[in-house]
């Protein structure tokens, strides 16, 4: 750490932002946080709303626990932060179930389980306890968005593919589908959790054939 | 600085003053927003009930305020609760959650209490028949509209806590509810047997008083029919058409 001050947005911090999009993607280079990507991306739309919530609790547990950084004892630490990751869990299922009814509904029990994902975890470890608040901002804005493009992208695909519409936009028009005299059906697997794996692994493939610096010797 | 990181007790002191901190903040926002929470269960609660008998649209319902539902609510729709045999028993139905009732009495279906609803516009009423059972992965739940004629069946509104969507929640979709609606559905035969209404799979034999299962979410659909089975007859019983 530098004595003098350094701006939010100097080009290291700048790089924590832009890293985890692409080299050191959360879900595509560092595999984590899978078990969400897999569950919550049926619907483009509860896609979105996890990567929000994702977003907050990410942030903000960043954020606490880097301030807190020099109280935490190293003996709890794993277990300080989880109570701090809990507990913003829990205010997010809570402001949603008050104010968002019908998403809470859809994403059910998945907002709760943002607590076991792996991004939020691996972040206060690798991250938060090292660093100063405003580093750790912007680690977590750079990683909560690497987790966000890649659930947009297979949400995406899922939805199309699987029910035919995004956001109530048809992409597939009625009198295609077999039931109505057409010649397509939806493609029930979409709606299946492994098929989440086999999109994040083409979108891993089409990651590394554009950036080959990625792919590893050997 | 003095204080050491490593000791027992700093290492107590924090995980306390962090776990009051913590908890105490949880508490509040629970209970600064359970009022919030409430109304919104109820309200929607409101809405199926209103969009059963076909008054509203259910996205119309969705536009509208809270107040504004549940003045609609209040003018138009009243309850009671009945037994296992169709009598009248104390309480308030709409108070009556039916995932949780019917959850408490699997098994004791003489002390359950099953809540009618009757909507009554321009001298012609029509009744909601609240019922709930399990679907795959947790509890699925219906109001379920009958026809002036205390027979048919005039429309179904769905839903459920956590199914999987494109498969089993499917039970919510259009696709699904308008099999009960476009061809008339009777709890009771003409001849004062009660049938109920079955889910059944590969091919409906009886339509007053079957429909099809949703092909690849066969528990959930299960689950639906066995609630929609044995489900109406406390009301049957209440509206004699079939013998105590």
């Amino acid at each position: 750490m530098s004595e003098k001050r350094e701006s939010l947005f100097s080009k290291k911090n700048m790089k924590l932002i832009k890293d985890p999009l692409n080299d050191s993607n959360p879900v595509s280079i560092q595999v984590l946080g899978i078990c969400s990507a897999l569950a919550i991306t049926i619907m483009l739309e509860n896609a979105f709303v996890m990567s929000m919530s994702v977003l907050f609790v990410l942030i903000a547990a960043n954020v606490i626990v880097s301030a807190l950084r020099n109280l935490i004892p190293d003996k709890i630490r794993i277990i300080a932060q989880l109570v701090i990751v809990a507990t913003l869990v829990i205010t997010v299922d809570q402001i949603l179930k008050a104010y968002v009814y019908e998403v809470s509904k859809q994403l059910s029990v998945f907002v709760g389980l943002i607590i076991t994902n792996c991004i939020i975890m691996g972040r206060l470890e690798a991250f938060a306890l090292a660093n100063k608040p405003g580093p750790a901002f912007m680690d977590a804005i750079g990683n909560a968005f690497g987790y966000t493009w890649i659930l947009l992208v297979v949400g995406f695909v899922r939805e199309v593919f699987g029910s035919g519409s995004v956001f109530g936009f048809k992409f597939i028009p009625d009198s295609w589908l077999i039931d109505n005299g057409g010649f397509y059906e939806h493609n029930g697997l979409m709606l299946l959790s492994p098929i989440a794996l086999f999109l994040v692994a083409t979108v891993i493939w089409v990651q590394r054939s554009v950036n080959r610096k990625l792919i590893e010797e050997n | 600085m003095a204080v050491n990181k490593n000791s027992t007790s700093y290492t107590i002191t924090f995980a306390v003053i962090l776990v009051v901190i913590c908890g105490g903040w949880l508490a509040f926002l629970a209970s600064s927003l359970k009022v919030q929470q409430t109304a919104n269960v109820k309200n929607e609660k409101r809405q199926y009930i209103l969009s059963a008998v076909g008054a509203y649209d259910i996205a119309a319902l969705k536009g509208m305020g809270q107040s504004e539902v549940e003045t609609i609510f209040n003018d138009a729709v009243t309850s009671k609760i009945l037994d296992v045999n169709g009598n009248v028993i104390e309480g308030k139905a709409f108070d009556i959650d039916i995932v949780k009732e019917y959850k408490a009495t699997i098994g004791q279906e003489n002390i359950r209490k099953y809540p009618l609803f009757t909507y009554t516009k321009d001298g012609v009423s029509k009744y909601v028949i609240p019922m709930a059972g399990n679907g795959l992965w947790g509890p699925v739940w219906g109001f379920i509209a009958i026809d002036s004629d205390k027979n048919t069946i005039a429309d179904v509104v769905f839903d459920h806590k956590s199914e999987t969507p494109g498969l089993g929640a499917k039970i919510t979709e259009t696709s699904f509810t308008s099999l009960f609606t476009n061809s008339p559905k009777h709890i009771v035969t003409k001849d004062g047997i009660y049938k109920g209404v079955k889910v059944v799979k590969g091919g409906v034999k009886n339509p007053e008083h079957e429909i099809n299962a949703i092909a690849g979410a066969t528990i959930t659909s299960k689950g639906v029919g066995k609630m929609l089975e044995g489900g109406f007859k406390p009301y049957a019983l209440a509206w004699n058409l079939i013998k105590k």
